[in-house]
């Protein structure tokens, strides 16, 4: 009698937990799902959904999102070339605004956007002249700054740099430098060495930085100042004969390959914009472009964000990438 | 009010009934089927309306698809010739799209999908508002002027934009849908999986649950019912005796039913009464036998006594005897010897007296000797000198009791087939002794007739023992014998001893205690 007893209790137990099985299933593909309408509709545009720096950037945008009850739709676009036609594809669709990296290849169909009363944050790299409505990111000049006193501040004032940048003559790069020289002619003892011009091609690349570290083989610290630069001098400095394990490296994008290097140790510092923050901004700003428009007929928003540098170590990386890698991004397929 | 009051054994007696058990075996059975049924119901119903999700909404997002191309169509040949048929194609393409956009958007898929339905039903819009301008281009102008239509390249153009983005869109949903389903079949072919264990685990617990309930339903009804008819059989096998009465341990254990239970008791305490009965009867037919046999001894020495009745009747009225003994006395008379016949005749009135008195009755032997004594004289006086009779007593136990008339037969038999034909030298010899080492009175007749064969005294001692009575010859000696071992109830001892043509001893003894020797021990069959 009591065996019978404990199975019919074991059976109820095994009863209830099929029970939590099923409702766990109705609950998560069969129940009725709560449509809420958005609030707002908006566009994030990204040219790697694989990539931290546009996950964090989106991540933003999705905490944002969950406060304010907008829906911002994560696109990925395949090529620059692609671009026009799903911002085009976005204005067509009703959005209520669009959220994209600088660029100066849109100008029209910016304009026919922000006409058309849809407003275009840019982010990472601005272009004014392009019609944009509001800038968020980092000030350049800043970026440069901040990298200076890095580099300033790990050789004592003194040392000798090499910079590697896209092209000198690229908007963006254009106040990085500018700020880098400034701040290094501050400090008498250090110099920079050479200025090495990738044009975002590694072959170039690794070409001109063995050249220049056999013409200054008393090199004492690289900065990489744009991305093709940033994710391969690690691997390049490794794979030359010469040891370059004491130079310090400074990097001024947050990638993969970055993130890896400073967590080994090949790379010192990345010295960078807050990427949530750009995000989480960004709707904001949007948000609050409606809101006033409601009011008062007019939409504002700020034409310029400027957010902080962050400068990422060893120490700090690993508490940075897990504090943003809790969520599942939802990417728009093309 | 009165209340009844809590009776929880009456509860549990109402409980433990055949129908009790079979309802809550029946109830087990079915919670368990429908709980079973009703899981394999919802599982089949989950994978129906998943599987049916699944291809409606390919159906609907394919359908929707199709219906915009007609609405293109209609509107780009409505355009062209302004025939009304392409309207209302048009109108009826629009709304089975829209239809269709409705019930795409009644689907739980999470993610992106939703807001992909929305942008698409803005493109929707879009595209009919820019449909709107182009129909009004197209209707305005005079297509027989042979000249372009201004505006209506760019109002065109303007429609196909919006065209090609709701193309674009459908491979973007149609994605989404697959990636959805793709993931909602692993997703859900895992938690499944799970719940399919889970419902076998149940399965195999409700099993042994039923099987368990089956077994112990058995233990409380089939098993009682066999062992009640095993025992049943035994009665029929007449192994009444090797029964217990008492319900088995293991039965009561079971908590049979209460049917079972009456059943049981009732069979039980019927075992107990007929076993007892059974006891009584055979106590009773003991008993009866014990009585019959007593009233077959009783009957046996009836006929004994009737017999030695009719022996001493016999003998009395013996011709023989009388003759002989009337002879005598007629020749003493023709002798006129008076006191010869005076003696014979009170000599043969006494011996009659004595046997017309004492015959049946325990005397003692003293009183039997002088009654023998009596018989002798007659039968010296009628043999004269050619026998002699010796007495040679021992008076210590003249007391003791004897049945009447035993010593007689014994000396007459010795006259008649002893010394009887003896001319001369015949001798008697009556004995009488104490044996003090047996405690017995011992009395002995012997004579030195001819004796027995060994053959005829096994033939004697035969008679003597059979419980036949025996009207032959041997009567006297069978008679003296059974009367005998009635009186002394089987104590006595009578001895013949015989061989040819040395005489006859006939030796009787008797357990006495004198007087003298007694301890409170008596034999008293008086």
């Amino acid at each position: 009698m009591k065996h019978l007893k404990g199975l019919l209790f074991l059976f109820a137990i095994v009863t209830f937990v099929i029970g939590i099985l099923f409702a766990d299933l109705y609950s998560e593909y069969l129940k009725p799902v709560q449509q809420t309408e958005a609030t707002h509709r908006f566009v994030y545009m990204a040219p790697n959904k694989e990539e931290k720096f546009w996950c964090n950037i989106a991540m933003g945008i999705k905490a944002a999102d969950k406060e304010s009850g907008s829906d911002t739709l994560l696109v990925q676009y395949d090529g620059n070339d692609n671009v026009p036609d799903y911002f085009r594809d976005a204005i067509l669709s009703d959005v209520e605004g669009i959220i994209v990296k600088g660029t100066d290849c849109m100008n029209e169909e910016i304009m026919e956007a922000v006409e058309s009363g849809v407003p275009v944050v840019f982010y990472n790299s601005d272009f004014p002249e392009s019609g944009r409505s509001c800038y968020i990111g980092v000030n350049n000049y800043e970026t440069g700054t901040v990298a200076a006193e890095v580099l300033e501040k790990e050789m004592n004032g003194e040392g000798k740099i090499l910079a590697i940048v896209r092209s000198k003559a690229a908007f963006s790069q254009v106040e990085r430098i500018k700020a880098l020289e400034d701040k290094i002619a501050d400090y008498p003892g250090m110099e920079i060495v050479d200025f090495i011009e990738d044009n975002g091609n590694e072959l170039e690349l690794k070409e001109k930085l063995l050249c220049s570290l056999k013409q200054n083989p008393d090199l004492d610290a690289i900065i990489c100042m744009e991305e093709v630069a940033s994710d391969s001098v690690g691997m390049l400095l490794k794979n030359f004969e010469e040891d370059y394990t004491e130079l310090f490296i400074v990097t001024l994008d947050f990638t993969d390959k970055t993130v890896e290097y400073i967590k080994n140790g090949e790379y010192d510092v990345i010295v960078m914009q807050d990427l949530f923050q750009i995000g989480y901004l960004a709707v904001e700003q949007l948000n609050h472009y409606y809101e006033t428009k409601g009011e008062t007929g007019v939409g504002q928003m700020e034409e310029i964000i400027d957010l902080n540098n962050l400068c990422l170590t060893k120490d700090n990386i690993e508490e940075y990438v897990q504090k943003y890698e809790t969520e599942t991004l939802e990417w728009n397929s093309y | 009010m009165r209340q009844k009051p809590w009776n929880g054994t009456r509860i549990k007696k109402k409980q433990n009934t055949i129908e009790e058990r079979l309802k809550q075996y029946c109830f087990l059975l079915f919670t368990f089927n429908i709980v079973v049924c009703v899981f394999m119901f919802l599982i089949i119903g989950i994978y129906a309306k998943t599987y049916n999700r699944m291809m409606n909404s390919t159906y609907w997002l394919e359908e929707l698809y199709s219906e915009f191309n007609r609405m293109h169509t209609a509107t780009v040949e409505y355009a062209f010739s302004e025939k009304e048929n392409w309207m209302e194609r048009f109108e009826e393409s629009l709304e089975i799209t829209e239809n269709d956009l409705r019930e795409l958007k009644k689907l739980n898929i999470a993610g992106n999908y939703q807001r992909n339905l929305t942008d698409l039903e803005h493109l929707l819009q879009n595209y009919q508002k820019r449909r709107q301008s182009v129909i009004e281009i197209a209707e305005h102008s005079d297509p027989e002027s042979g000249q372009s239509i201004p505006g209506y390249k760019e109002s065109y153009n303007a429609l196909r934009e919006v065209y090609v983005a709701i193309m674009n869109k459908k491979e973007v949903v149609y994605n989404e849908l697959h990636l959805h389903f793709n993931q909602q079949n692993f997703g859900m072919r895992r938690k499944l999986w799970y719940l399919v264990c889970a419902i076998v685990c149940e399965l195999m617990l409700g099993f042994l649950i039923v099987w368990l309930n089956a077994r112990k339903l058995s233990g409380r009804i089939t098993l009682p019912l066999q062992k009640l008819t095993k025992k049943a059989e035994q009665i029929e096998e007449n192994n009444l005796d090797e029964m217990d009465p008492e319900i088995p341990k293991d039965i009561e254990n079971e908590d049979p039913v209460i049917e079972v239970e009456v059943l049981n008791a009732a069979f039980h305490t019927m075992l107990k009464k007929i076993q007892r009965q059974v006891a009584e009867l055979k106590e009773t037919m003991t008993v009866r036998e014990q009585l019959k046999e007593q009233e077959m001894e009783n009957l046996r020495v009836l006929n004994l006594l009737t017999l030695s009745e009719l022996h001493c009747l016999q003998m009395q009225m013996n011709p023989h005897f009388l003759f002989n003994t009337l002879n005598m006395i007629q020749q003493n008379v023709y002798l006129d010897k008076k006191e010869k016949t005076s003696f014979l005749l009170k000599e043969t009135a006494a011996f009659l007296r004595y046997s017309l008195d004492y015959v049946g009755k325990n005397v003692s032997l003293q009183v039997e000797l002088e009654a023998l004594g009596n018989y002798i004289s007659l039968q010296e006086e009628r043999m004269g000198e050619r026998i002699l009779f010796e007495f040679d007593l021992d008076e210590t136990f003249n007391n003791m009791k004897i049945p009447s008339l035993i010593l007689q037969p014994l000396v007459e038999n010795s006259l008649i087939h002893g010394v009887g034909d003896k001319r001369e030298g015949a001798l008697v010899r009556i004995c009488t002794e104490y044996q003090e080492e047996e405690k017995c009175g011992c009395i002995r007749i012997e004579d030195n007739g001819h004796g027995m064969s060994s053959e005829r005294l096994a033939e004697i001692r035969r008679d003597m023992e059979s419980e036949e009575l025996m009207m032959e010859k041997s009567i006297g000696l069978s008679n003296v014998y059974k009367r005998l071992q009635l009186f002394t109830e089987g104590t006595a001892v009578m001895e013949i001893e015989s061989e040819p043509e040395q005489g006859t001893t006939v030796t009787i003894k008797i357990r006495y205690l004198r007087d003298g020797d007694k301890n409170g021990e008596s034999i008293d069959c008086g």
